[in-house]
């Protein structure tokens, strides 16, 4: 086992390696001066060329793009992502100070899509095609379906707005997050509560289901004792992928409810071309969502012996 | 989170309202009731009638017992209808920030607004201030009443002292600039003509504007507030460049050169009547310096709060988080106007949206199509219908109040515009599209999601362009401005001003000279010219106004660009501000030392 979580570690820092060099690309790639586009996104309208060459200089443009890319790594192994071109603090500085504001968010995403999703799975399984069942599908298909922004002010104009239950500019904190938590996880508490309503069906078909029911078990137990943890490891999976999308997502989520995250930061970067905090988001959320597949794929292996076995006999 | 939690707190909220509403058959346990705690409250709070939290027991006198709500609740239910209230109750589980007035009545339910002492001014900007640096920010600092230029503009476009007492020509080689002895910064410093002198150079060096008058200008302190500048051109605009938020005085003392941006806050380098005292990514707080030189502010501070989404802007000021919203899109415009406790306000301003023509391509490079597009956009129908009164209908390059103005020169006339191009000889074809030696009369217009109203608009002139024969493929590009200086365009709209603190010669010099930087349309006229170098030296104010109105008359009969919509500064605001009146555009001064709520009735 240990040498197949030290295999999977050795594909994750490959990966890391080969993201790197793609986001660094953005640089040298995108159309246009990049010494121009940062004059521009400080409001300079019309950079001076010697303005140009300066900063050409300062931010080591000038150089052969391999040398470019070698400083760029330099930096990166030293936690520094380069300096924001428009407000000219460090990138790192600058995410640090949003980043736990958007793990919080997306950690409420993920809660809300697992207590969402689970019961509604297991009813739906449950009393398979019947009203709760059908209740289920209805709501993963709605789940699925409603923009994510349409939902944010939805929920804002009626629970900020009129009923005043809430503030409409949050703050991050446990008192603001359960609005934008959910609109967070909603879309993706519809595909784990559809996914795992297909995997109970399916164990709840198999033979050691029906030895266990033979064996005189009820159906509640069938289902959450025997049924629900073989059903469950597919969904690992799924809320693996899921965080990746959650911290993408959280873009426009924090863009309506205004929470101060990455998410919001990075959606005005892209709108100023400001490539330093794009590549410095790029790199931080490429880690995460590998890591966290890292976790996903070592949970699988050591939930499931069959990965184990299936190793060992390869 | 209990099932009860969630049963209890919608009760309570329903209750909260001092009626009893219908109550859905729910379980009830004492023991779940303490799920509150997360939330940091025992009970489900409401703002009270004056801002401060309620418990939903004081405002209803009622302490619902656990025996009453078994009586009313049943113990078993659905546990679908039971995650669904607890979804209900986990939203209920908030407290909210209040202040402001109820949208729905018009009553206040914030603080009340005390006259000035003690309250804070909270505005909602999409425009993040990232740093206090005065290159990068100075135009938001002058903005928010942090920081002065030496002149300000009045509502009507002239210049008027601030720093400087006065700014007077020492007739063609320079000026003589007096400083207010009074004026100091907020460590104290007097403004002096020695900081003065490095505060201008240090913007200048930053390349915040490029004045050519003052490169290699002599500067001599005649002493502690008199400067004489001999220029090293003539430059009769030169107050005008002086009079700019994006050039404060500050204290280069404080601000070394390539300082860290985030080392700035906190130091009183500026001199305005409000001073920054924490800048976060989501706000700004200024507050109010009792002893400013020019006197203290009505305001007790300012709140700048960062939001991007505007529905998210009007969100906020509807339940009284902010006082004034900035940047009103005009879609919301209607839904302001109709809702109790808000108002729109809005000032006409000199921007105005340009119809950039690329003069290299057919058919733009012919006249006539240029004239017929200037006089079929009906101006006003777009305005008033298709931008819900947020712009208006110009008809001219420059604001009514200036004395160089010409009226008439922007206009709309359907018929004469079908009669030049037919005398062009663009006929109708079978689709009502006009063509000339086989070639139809249609090019690509370019708009950008940067200003959103440029769609409507621009699709508003598709549809008028097309009843006169004119066909316009719409286009939305990332980057207007990449898309102008590439020239590869064949007409592209931008929101931009025929003139800056009163001066119109910046803009005619960069746009639309032959040799200009920015003439992206490629037009050239020697005539035009002419006519812009002698009003870069013209110091008489009558002479000006002629050769600006000539200029106009050049715009007129030849059509460099056309123009759609003029802009309003217009803000939206809540009861308490319902006398706030917002000022320019350029030079915005959205807050100044007078800046008060409404006075009490």
């Amino acid at each position: 086992m240990a040498r197949l979580i030290a295999a999977r570690l050795g594909q994750a820092v490959l990966a890391l390696l080969g993201i790197t060099l793609l986001v660094w690309a953005l640089l040298p790639l995108t159309p246009g001066d990049p010494a121009e586009r940062i004059l521009l996104g400080r409001g300079n309208i019309q950079p001076d060329p010697v303005q140009v060459q300066a900063l050409r200089r300062e931010f080591g443009l000038d150089r052969p793009l391999h040398v470019q890319y070698a400083i760029w790594m330099h930096n990166l192994l030293q936690g520094r992502l380069g300096i924001s071109y428009r407000s000219r603090q460090a990138v790192e500085r600058e995410l640090a100070q949003r980043l736990p504001a958007t793990l919080l968010l997306a950690a409420g995403g993920v809660v809300v899509a697992v207590l969402l999703a689970f019961p509604l799975a297991v009813l739906a399984a449950r009393f398979e095609n019947r009203w709760p069942d059908h209740l289920t599908r209805l709501y993963a298909l709605m789940g699925t379906s409603l923009p994510s922004f349409w939902l944010g002010l939805l929920l804002l104009d009626l629970f900020a707005v009129r009923l005043r239950w809430t503030s409409a500019l949050a703050r991050p904190d446990l008192q603001h997050l359960p609005m934008p938590a959910f609109v967070l996880g909603l879309g993706l508490s519809a595909t784990l509560a559809r996914v795992l309503r297909a995997g109970l069906l399916g164990e709840l078909g198999r033979r050691y289901a029906l030895m266990v029911r033979a064996r005189g078990a009820g159906p509640w137990r069938v289902l959450l004792r025997h049924a629900l943890p073989n059903a469950a490891l597919p969904s690992v999976n799924i809320l693996a992928l899921g965080v990746g999308g959650l911290l993408g997502g959280a873009a426009i989520t924090e863009t309506v409810f205004t929470w101060p995250g990455m998410g919001l930061y990075i959606v005005d970067a892209i709108g100023a071309r400001d490539l330093p905090v794009i590549q410095g988001f790029a790199v931080i959320s490429a880690g995460i969502f590998i890591l966290v597949n890292l976790c996903a794929d070592i949970i699988a292996i050591l939930l499931d012996p069959r990965l184990r076995y299936q190793h060992q006999v390869q | 989170m209990g099932l009860g939690c969630a049963a209890r707190s919608l009760l309570l909220s329903t209750c909260g309202n001092g009626r009893l509403t219908l109550l859905p058959v729910l379980p009830y346990s004492k023991r779940y009731c303490n799920c509150f705690a997360f939330t940091g409250s025992a009970w489900p709070v409401r703002a009270g009638a004056h801002g401060e939290e309620r418990s939903i027991k004081h405002s209803t006198g009622v302490w619902p017992s656990a025996r009453a709500a078994r009586a009313a609740f049943g113990r078993r239910h659905g546990l679908a209808a039971a995650l669904g209230l607890a979804g209900a109750g986990l939203l209920a589980c908030g407290s909210q920030e209040n202040g402001g007035t109820d949208p729905r009545t018009g009553a206040p339910t914030g603080p009340a607004a005390s006259g000035g002492a003690g309250r804070r001014l909270k505005i909602g900007v999409s425009f993040e201030v990232s740093n206090l640096s005065p290159h990068d920010n100075g135009f938001w600092l002058t903005s928010y009443g942090t920081s002065q230029s030496l002149l300000r503009v009045t509502p009507e476009d002239r210049l008027a002292p601030w720093i400087a007492t006065s700014v007077e020509p020492a007739g063609q080689e320079g000026y003589v600039i007096k400083l207010n002895p009074a004026a100091r910064f907020h460590n104290g410093r007097p403004i002096d003509a020695r900081v003065v002198q490095a505060a201008i150079q240090r913007h200048l060096d930053a390349g915040v504007r490029d004045i050519p008058s003052l490169k290699g200008a002599t500067w001599e302190l005649s002493d502690a507030h008199t400067i004489r500048i001999k220029t090293s051109e003539p430059d009769p605009w030169l107050p005008n460049y002086l009079a700019l938020g994006y050039m404060p005085i500050f204290d280069v003392s404080e601000v070394p050169e390539n300082a860290d941006p985030a080392t700035l806050v906190g130091k009183g380098f500026f001199s305005g009547p409000f001073r920054v005292t924490s800048l976060t990514g989501q706000q700004m707080t200024l507050d109010a310096v009792p002893d400013a030189w020019d006197g203290a502010p009505r305001l007790a501070g300012v709140d700048v709060k960062f939001i991007k989404d505007p529905q998210a802007r009007l969100a906020a000021l509807k339940t009284g988080e902010i006082d004034l919203m900035l940047y009103v899109p005009a879609d919301a415009v209607p839904l302001i106007k109709s809702t109790p406790g808000l108002s729109y306000k809005a000032t006409p301003s000199a921007g105005r949206v340009w119809v950039v023509f690329n003069h290299t391509r057919p058919p733009l490079n012919e006249l006539a199509v240029r004239q017929a597009v200037a006089l079929a956009i009906d101006r006003k129908q777009i305005a008033d219908q298709v931008l819900n009164g947020a712009y208006l209908a110009p008809d001219s390059l420059y604001p009514a109040t200036m004395p160089w103005n010409v009226p008439g020169v922007i206009r709309t006339d359907v018929a004469a515009a079908r009669r030049l191009l037919d005398d062009a000889g663009w006929r109708p074809g079978p689709d009502g599209i006009r063509v000339k030696d086989g070639r139809r009369l249609a090019f690509e217009w370019l708009h950008y999601p940067q200003q959103p109203d440029s769609k409507p608009m621009s699709e508003a002139v598709q549809a008028q362009l097309k009843a006169v024969g004119i066909e316009i493929k719409l286009k939305q590009v990332d980057d207007i401005t990449a898309a102008f200086r590439s020239k590869d365009l064949d007409v592209g709209v931008t929101f931009n001003s025929m003139q800056q603190a009163g001066n119109p010669v910046t803009v005619l010099n960069s746009y639309f000279r032959t040799d200009s930087p920015r003439n992206y349309g490629g037009w050239g006229s020697a005539e035009l010219d002419g006519l812009i170098k002698r009003l870069n030296v013209e110091f008489d104010a009558g002479r000006r106004n002629d050769l600006l109105k000539q200029i106009q008359e050049i715009f007129r009969r030849d059509v460099p660009i056309t123009f759609t919509v003029a802009r309003f500064w217009a803000v939206a605001v809540n009861a308490d501000f319902a006398e706030y009146v917002p000022t320019h555009d350029v030079d915005h001064y959205i807050v100044t030392r007078d800046t008060a709520p409404a006075a009490k009735k």
